[in-house]
Parts: C-alpha cells; structure tokens; sequence
C-alpha cells in the first residue's frame, strides 16, 4: 500500500520557464488532490530561453489531458497550426523536402507504401513522393483544416501541431495551475541545503534569506541545472562532436510572407535557420557552431535574411548538446534543459518536457524514494533522448555539402552505432527498425531518409506481388484524391480566424503519432 | 527489376510444419519471375517437435499477411477450434486454480492501469480477481463464443483469442499452398553440407547423390540443425538452467465432446500437463524433469490425466530448451524448432514460428547477403526469443508449492537480468517495463505477477485522484458490460458449427 496520505508530498518545482509550468500544470492537473502539496518558484531577474517554438502533435495530447479549450489556448498563445517542417538546402543547396505530421500511402499487402512508390519510382510511373502526402500537399498550398476521424477520408492520414509563442504558453499555464493551487514565489536561489547522510536535497535559500523545504525538487532551471548539476555535481554527457551547433542568435520579425502551416528549417554555412510563423510576429533564429563560424557572421546571415526588420535586438543563446548522466539523481528530476539540450530542428524540445512529465507520472515517487523509480525513469527518458539526437544526426550527416568545412566535418564525422547500424538497414532494405521508446515513428524516418537523399539500393522483393496495372491505378488514385482534399481545404489563415472567432469546434485527438503521454 | 538478375534459389531442408510453413509464407511473398523454391523433405532424426495439437495466439499487430491464418477454412475443414487462454492449475498451491486470458483485463481510468486499482480496492478489503474483468475468461468460463464484428467499439470488441490447430493437418495445408504456388518438394536427405571458403553454404550433398546449390537455405530440420549446425556448431544456447522440464511425452486421445475454447496447464510434483482439445480430439502432454520423474511414472500420469489405457505410442523424448545465438548465419536460416525450443507455459512454438515468418517477410532482402538486415533479425528474433522465455520461467520460479523438491528447486532459479528488473519494478509499484518486442502485453505480466503472489509494496498514487466509489462504479460497470455480451453469445458448439455453415455456404 503507497505511503499514507495524510501529510502530503511536498514538490517544488525550481524555474517557471515553459518546463517549470508545464510541469506545474501536469503535475497539479493529475496528481490526487492531497497528495502532493505543489510549489514553484521563479525570478524575475532570470530571463527563460522562450522564442517561438514549434511542436509536434504529442502538444494536443499533453493540452487535452489538461482539459484546455484549444481555441482558447490558440488566441491566448497567439497559436498557428503545424503540418510539418520544410527543410531546404541540407542534402544539397537548392533542395527543399517537407517531414509531413502524416504517413504517405497506405500498406499494401503488408509491404510499405514506400517500397512500392520506390517500385514504381524504377518502372517510371512515380510522381514524386510528396505528391502522396496529404499534409504536405497543403502544406505548401498554405491550406488547413482538421484531420477526420473516418479512416476512409484522405483527412484521416495526418495529423498537426501548433507554433506557438513559449513565453505566453508559459504564462497561460501559470494561470492554470494557480488556479489549481500551486503555490508560486518570487525569489532567486542562491543556495542549496543538501542531507549530509544521503546527499538528498532539504531546502533552497532565496536571496531574501528565506528557506523552501521539499520532498520531491524538480529542476527546471534551464541550462545551468540549478540543482541537478550544480548542487548533485550529476555530470554530463556532451554530444557535442555528433551535433557542433553550440550557440544561436534569435529575433522576432513582423509577418511578410505567406501564413505557412509549417516551420522552415534552411541550412547555412555553419548551421540552420528557423522561420516560426505566429499569428503576430515570425520566429526567426540561427542555430550555429561556433568553431566553424563566427558571432559576426551568423548574426549577419541572420538579419540579412529577414522578411522584415528586427522587432527586438537579437538574444543570444549559449549551450552544450548532451544529455545529463542521470536526469533524475536522489530526490531531484530534472526536466526540460536541465535535463539536457537537443537543437530546435525538429521542434522536440517542448515534447521532450511533456514525455518526461509523463514517465514522472508513470514512476511518481513516495517519500520513501524506491531507487527502482529512478533507474526506470533514466532508462526510459534516455531512450527517448538518444533517438531523437540520432534522428537530429541523420540531418546533417546525410548530406552531399562540401561547400564550407562545417558540412564536410558533418559528412565524414563518425556516428553512433545506433544510427549508423538504422542507416546501413535502410540503404539494404528500406526498412526502418522498430522501437518502443522513441518519439518519431517509421514515417518519419522515411520523411527524412529520403528527404536527405538516402535510398535503399532497392526495393523490397515482396512488392513485385502486386501487379503493375493495379499499382499503377492505386497511386494515381491517390495523389489525386489529395491534390482534391488539398484543394477543398481553407487557407491556413482563414481557419485561423475561425478559431479565434471561436466558431471552430475541433474535440478530436486524432492522429496522434506514438505512443500518448 | 527482374530484367538484369537471374532466379534467386531458396532450398528449404525439412520435413514438417516448419519447412511447409516456411515454403508457403516465403512463396506467397515473393514473386516466381525472381525466385525459386525447392523442399528438401529430409527426415527428422528427432520426433516432430510440435504436439499434435498446438494453439496460436492473438495475432501480434501488425502481422504479415502471410502467416495470416484463415480461421473460417481451419475451423471448418481441419477441426480447429477457438481459445482463449489458458487455465493453470496447481501452480501458486497444489489447489488453487486461474485463468491466463488473451484479452485485455478491465480498462483504464483516465490514465491509471487497470491493476492499480484493483489495488486500491483490495487495500479497502474488496477482493478483486483480475481475470474476473477480462472478457476471454469470462466468455471462457460460460463457455461461450463469438468473434467481435471489425467495427464494433464497445467493451465486447476487447475479446481476443487464438486457435487449437492440428499441425499435422495445418503442415499438410501448408505444402497443398506451398505447392500450388509453384514450390518445388523434393524426397531426399542431406547426407553433407559443404562450406565454401568464406563460409557460407556452397551446397548441400544429398543421398540420391546430387549436390544441390543455393542462393539462400533455410534450416527447418528441428533439433538436427543440419545446415546451420554444419556452418558453425556451437550456437545453440541452453536454457536448462531457467527451464527446467527436460523431458516430454504426448498422447492423443479421441474426444467426442466439442472441445474447451482454452487450453489446461495442470502442475503436478515434477512439471506439468498440457491439455489442449480441436474439434475430436485432445492432446496431452506431460513436460516434466526427469531427475525427479522416471519416464513410467510420466507416461502413468499422463494415462490417469486422459483417463485412456491405450499408451502404446507414447515415448518419452528428451526436450533441449533453448535458442540459436543467430538463427541467421551468413546464407542460412534457422526457422522453428532449430531456431529456439520453448517450454509452451506461455507462448506457444506455433505462435512463435508465425512471428519469426512474419519478420522474415517484413525484411526479406533484394540482395541476400545483407549485413544489417541480418542483424535486425536476429536482434528482433532473440528479444522476442528471450522475453517468451523469461515469462514461461516466471511460472516456475514463482510457484507455490512447498512439498515438492522440483517446485523448491525452481525458486531458487537465477533470472537474467532484464526479468529481475522486470520483477523488482513490479514488486515496486506494480508498474510493468515492457521492451521491444514483446509477445505478451502488459495484462499478461500483470495476472501472473498477480496469481502467483506476488505484491507489489506499492502502486500508482494517481489512483487517489478518484473517489473509491468512482472505481468501484467504473469496475462493477466494465463487468456488467461484459456479462450481458457474453450472455449473448452463443456456445462455443454451436459458434463453431455456425462458423462451419456460413463457411460451406459460402
């Protein structure tokens, strides 16, 4: 029988960026009432990292689980909807593939629509393999409109996610959780009490000389690791040598362009661009390596690029990616950039919070800290951590760039086993490994592979089954029946305003790839 | 793709379920303009490895069409019948008896797993057993059947179930389709395997003096191992030391009644009987250690079990549990029995055969020799492998029988690491870790956990989110549901002869 509720855990939570609140909102939403009594505390003097952010799906499911009114939550975090990521110039300058929240065809006959698109690709009667992609579709038409729950509409082949402003996300969630009761104060730490036995934390020290005592602490002090690193001294595991980006200037920009249902990520000389379309600004940043350019420079090819000009003075960001040696140590869970850093690319950053947010849930400790719930969390959260750092990899090893030294150190560096073992399967086979832990699914890793050019050296055997007439008249069925379900639907804009005339009521949660946390 | 390459030639060396099954999986998937098939129906040394009943389980998603089994066509012409589960017996305490059912048990409430609030029931002193909320073992104890409609969202559409298969009939069936899809069966033994200097198989010398060439063999030869022992001989890796039944011995018997739509894994002092009925017929067989056992006493046992005195057939044949370190090794598969021997408490060999065929379709390369697609199988493979293991020695380790030395031995087994962990998270706070590939769910881990005793110190604390009445209102409701569905259904005698006259009229 768990610990007796009569006196409840006490958890603090320390930092009130996008992690520290939603961590607030999940726990104070999902926990018993009187089993946890929940804090946070957050200064004022310390900025939190917020720009625009992009997310994948996983965000409606987190929303959804906290009972949020989408529309609501879209006016309030001055939202737009999310069909994908365009990638331009990675595998080579001029290229431009979309990594689609949606799967292209169907099987058939238990073999992957892709082998058989690969098929018809040699027998010459491909089109283009965006061409039976939905999301895509209207994704580059600036089209949107919900997915359907009826599994024999093309509508039902996607799914979508939001682009978003983090510093109101944050502050729409502090509303809610104060609402629920989670306690908020005001105060910078400059000093940590640990238990002389057994190194647990016992308290933190406000520079107005007041101690917070907790059971559970949950660092979500962004880089610095406020307890996690500089308290317990967890150590970290830099991956730096996979993925050199270590700094990036960000700047937002007033709206000069199409309202796109997608993030643009265009390749530089010594990194990547991001273009984050809100409904009243655009998120703009250059992620970049700092040993193969300079400040100056990415700074410039930052501004240079603007649809329009700086509405701020560019923020510059400093970070090391890798992921701590153990996100959870003692009575401390670190969650969101204490817990480690993963560039923007793929806009994992927010899912990666609200996946942690659901294994500490799944592993929820008593005061009697059971290591066992540790080892489980660090097991499980590493897996997740390690794969999208593979799928982040493959980006910028798969490429045919020599143009700078940045690009030619990707193309030859030397990559994990992990990654270079689904690479070599993929080459062979087209097949992509499964795993149970792991964010991005099959398709996603086809939207990639050959996004970037990888193709298997041939097709799967098992796809010659089918016979040429049939295939032949089952895919152009297909691209048609998109090219027609992407005409149909609205321009992206206009189902914006819809939902901010609260006139869209969308209750789905459709489509939602991966396992739901 | 078939202009430039000629024919890929695939040999198959067995004589029995694993090689049919094999030859009409692999023919149905790949197309006659680019390979050929050859059987080489070399006799097994080593009687077939399978009962002459053995079940399959709920199909693993995504399964490949091609070891799909058609139910209708089994049940109406090859006596097949529906299950389940399965009933144990004796295991916790010589007494005491439950049901391992295939569907899913209960249902969550918001996000808190079922069991867990079972849990909290039970710290309230209402006693709650697991299985009574799984719609396979209600339906199973009322005796009654019915196959869920594809589109049906209610609770009913949680039943799951498998098939009593005859493998004789079933591998019959196989070679028929096998050979209608232009495979080529071929009476001959592999009297030597050659090796060629990079070795891989360079053909196999047969009696009638032939030498046969390949692309691709697959060794469906059972415990012989011919051709993948031939390549290298030491990878047979023993579970004895985590399965401890080294013996087997099976009977037939006739039975008039329409067979139970579960299968019975009755313990005794020193293993266990295995019960499992088609239409006319039931299988038994008594999988015991014989240190503790002689074979007389087992084949008694077996007669007292199946109240039959006509035991003429009935040998007694050492059984070797365990698995190949690679089924596939340079140009050659193992596939079945030569593959991995499994103790059949939890998943059977049939279901395990249908997965590995399934991966193997999954993956089947263009270019044979495939590094890396080589490796995914048999990565898949062995977890799958070690993860059916690891539930089946569960059994045994966690048993409850105190007056029986081969029980008390079984407890004092060391688990791998991976099952300890498992274990210890359990103990914890009831919480499962599954891995990849997995062949049972996490309802399964659950009930065994359950049944055999073991308490987990603690469980979700998101149970105290909801008002005991809540959870009582949200069991009773999911158990009334159940009820009035399995009510409806018809018996299982006459679903099956239902399924049998829809299926003539067709």
């Amino acid at each position: 029988m768990p610990e007796p509720i009569n006196k409840p855990m006490r958890v603090l939570i320390v930092g009130g960026g996008t992690a520290g609140w939603m961590t607030a909102a999940g726990l104070s939403k999902l926990l018993p009432a009187n089993y946890a009594d929940i804090q946070l505390v957050e200064s004022q003097q310390i900025g939190t990292v917020g720009v625009g952010e992009a997310t994948v799906p996983h965000i409606r499911f987190f929303n959804a689980k906290l009972g949020i009114d989408e529309n609501d939550f879209m006016r309030k975090t001055k939202a737009t909807f999310k069909l994908g990521i365009e990638f331009c110039d990675w595998s080579r300058l001029g290229d431009s593939y979309i990594h689609p929240f949606g799967e292209y065809g169907k099987d058939i006959d238990s073999v992957p629509f892709h082998q058989h698109w690969l098929r018809a690709q040699q027998e010459g009667f491909a089109e283009k393999l965006e061409s039976y992609s939905l999301p895509i579709i209207a994704a580059r038409e600036d089209k949107f409109s919900f997915p359907s729950m009826d599994i024999s509409s093309p509508l039902s082949t996607f799914s979508y996610a939001y682009q978003f402003d983090a510093g109101l996300y944050a502050q729409y969630l502090r509303k809610f959780s104060e609402e629920l009761g989670v306690k908020r104060t005001e105060g910078k730490i400059i000093d940590t009490q640990l238990n002389s036995e057994n190194g647990f934390v016992n308290s933190v020290t406000l520079e107005d000389g007041s101690v917070l005592e907790a059971d559970l602490f949950i660092d979500c002090s962004g880089f610095r690791g406020l307890l996690i690193e500089q308290a317990l001294k967890t150590g970290y595991d830099d991956w730096t040598k996979w993925l050199p980006c270590d700094r990036a200037f960000a700047v937002p920009c007033e709206t000069n362009g199409p309202l796109t249902p997608y993030s643009t990520a265009t390749a530089k000389d010594a990194g990547w661009i991001w273009r984050i379309p809100l409904q009243h600004r655009v998120g703009n940043g250059h992620v970049y390596s700092s040993a193969f350019t300079n400040d100056d420079q990415a700074l410039n090819a930052l501004v240079n690029q603007l649809e329009s000009a700086p509405q701020t003075e560019p923020k510059k960001l400093f970070f090391k990616t890798g992921i701590r040696k153990k996100t959870w140590s003692k009575n401390v869970v670190s969650i969101g950039l204490s817990a480690g850093f993963l560039e923007p690319l793929e806009s994992t950053s927010i899912m990666l919070i609200q996946v942690a947010i659901g294994y500490l849930l799944d592993m929820f400790p008593d005061k009697n800290f059971d290591p066992v719930n540790e080892t489980e969390f660090n097991r499980v959260l590493g897996l997740e951590y390690e794969r999208v750092r593979d799928f982040l990899i493959l980006h910028y090893h798969a490429t045919e760039r020599d143009d700078t030294e940045f690009w030619n150190y990707c193309r030859n560096m030397q990559v994990p086993d992990s990654l270079a073992y689904r690479m070599q399967l993929f080459k062979e086979s087209g097949v992509v490994s499964h795993y149970k832990e792991g964010a991005f699914l099959d398709a996603s890793w086809y939207a990639v592979f050959f996004g970037q050019n990888i193709y298997p050296q041939n097709y799967d055997p098992r796809a010659d089954k089918v016979s040429r007439d049939v295939l032949e008249k089952h895919m152009a069925l297909l691209s048609n029946a998109n090219r027609q379900s992407a005409s149909n639907m609205p321009l992206h804009s206009l189902t914006l305003q819809d939902v901010n005339a609260n006139k869209i009521i969308n209750h789905a949660v459709a489509g939602i790839p991966g396992h739901a946390r | 793709m078939h202009d430039n390459n000629s024919k890929q030639h695939i040999v198959i060396v067995g004589d029995g379920l694993d090689a049919f099954f094999t030859a009409a999986a692999l023919s149905t998937n790949l197309s006659k303009n680019d390979y050929s098939f050859s059987v080489i129906l070399h006799p097994s040394n080593t009687k077939t490895n399978y009962d002459f009943c053995d079940s399959t389980q709920p199909d693993p998603k995504p399964l490949h069409h091609s070891v799909c089994l058609n139910e209708d066509y089994l049940v109406s012409q090859a006596q097949a019948s529906f299950t389940f589960g399965i009933a144990l017996s004796g295991w916790n305490n010589p007494r005491v008896a439950y049901f391992h059912p295939y569907s899913s048990i209960g249902a969550k409430l918001d996000t808190v797993a079922f069991h867990h609030l079972a849990m909290r029931l039970r710290d309230e002193g209402i006693p709650v057993r697991l299985a009574n909320f799984a719609l396979s073992a209600l339906a199973a104890q009322a005796n009654r059947l019915q196959r869920p409609l594809p589109n049906d969202r209610s609770v009913l559409s949680s039943c799951e179930w498998g098939l009593h298969i005859n493998t004789k009939t079933l591998a019959t069936l196989k070679r028929k389709q096998a050979e209608g899809q232009g495979v080529n069966f071929i009476q001959a033994s592999v009297n030597t395997v050659e090796i060629d200097k990079n070795g891989h198989i360079d053909s196999l010398n047969l009696d009638s003096s032939n030498k046969l060439k390949a692309d691709l063999f697959i060794d469906c030869t059972g415990q012989e191992a011919k051709l993948i022992n031939a390549l290298h001989d030491k990878t047979w890796i023993s579970w004895s030391e985590y399965l401890p039944c080294d013996k087997k011995v099976s009977l037939t018997i006739n039975s008039a009644t329409s067979p139970a739509a579960y299968s019975f894994s009755q313990a005794h002092t020193a293993g266990w009987i295995r019960q499992l009925g088609i239409q006319g017929k039931t299988t038994l067989s008594n999988y015991f250690h014989s240190a503790h056992m002689s074979d007389e006493q087992s084949v008694s046992l077996l007669s007292e079990a199946s109240n039959s005195t006509s035991l003429n057939d009935t040998a007694c044949e050492k059984i070797n549990f365990g698995r190949r370190q690679a089924s596939w090794l340079k140009n050659c598969i193992a596939i079945g029995t030569s593959s991995v021997e499994i103790d059949p408490i939890g998943v059977s060999r049939l279901q395990l055969l249908r997965s590995s065929l399934s991966k193997l379709a999954g993956l089947f390369p263009r270019k044979l020799n495939s590094n890396a697609v080589i490796a995914e199988y048999n990565r898949r493979t062995n977890l799958e492998f070690d993860n059916a293991r690891d539930f089946a020695m569960l059994h045994y380790k966690l048993n409850g029988r105190t007056q029986d030395t081969f029980w008390k031995e079984c407890r004092t087994i060391e688990l791998p690491e991976v099952l300890e962990y498992k274990l210890k998270l359990y103990q914890a706070r009831g919480h499962i870790a599954l891995y990849d590939e997995e062949p049972l769910q996490e309802q399964s881990w659950v009930n065994l956990y359950d049944e055999h005793g073991i308490k987990a110190r603690n469980y979700n604390p998101l149970v105290y989110g909801f008002k005991l009445d809540t959870i009582k209102q949200h069991m009773h409701r999911i158990r009334e549901i159940m009820l009035e569905g399995v009510a409806k259904m018809p018996t299982h005698a006459n679903y099956l002869a239902q399924v049998k006259n829809n299926f003539n009229n067709k």
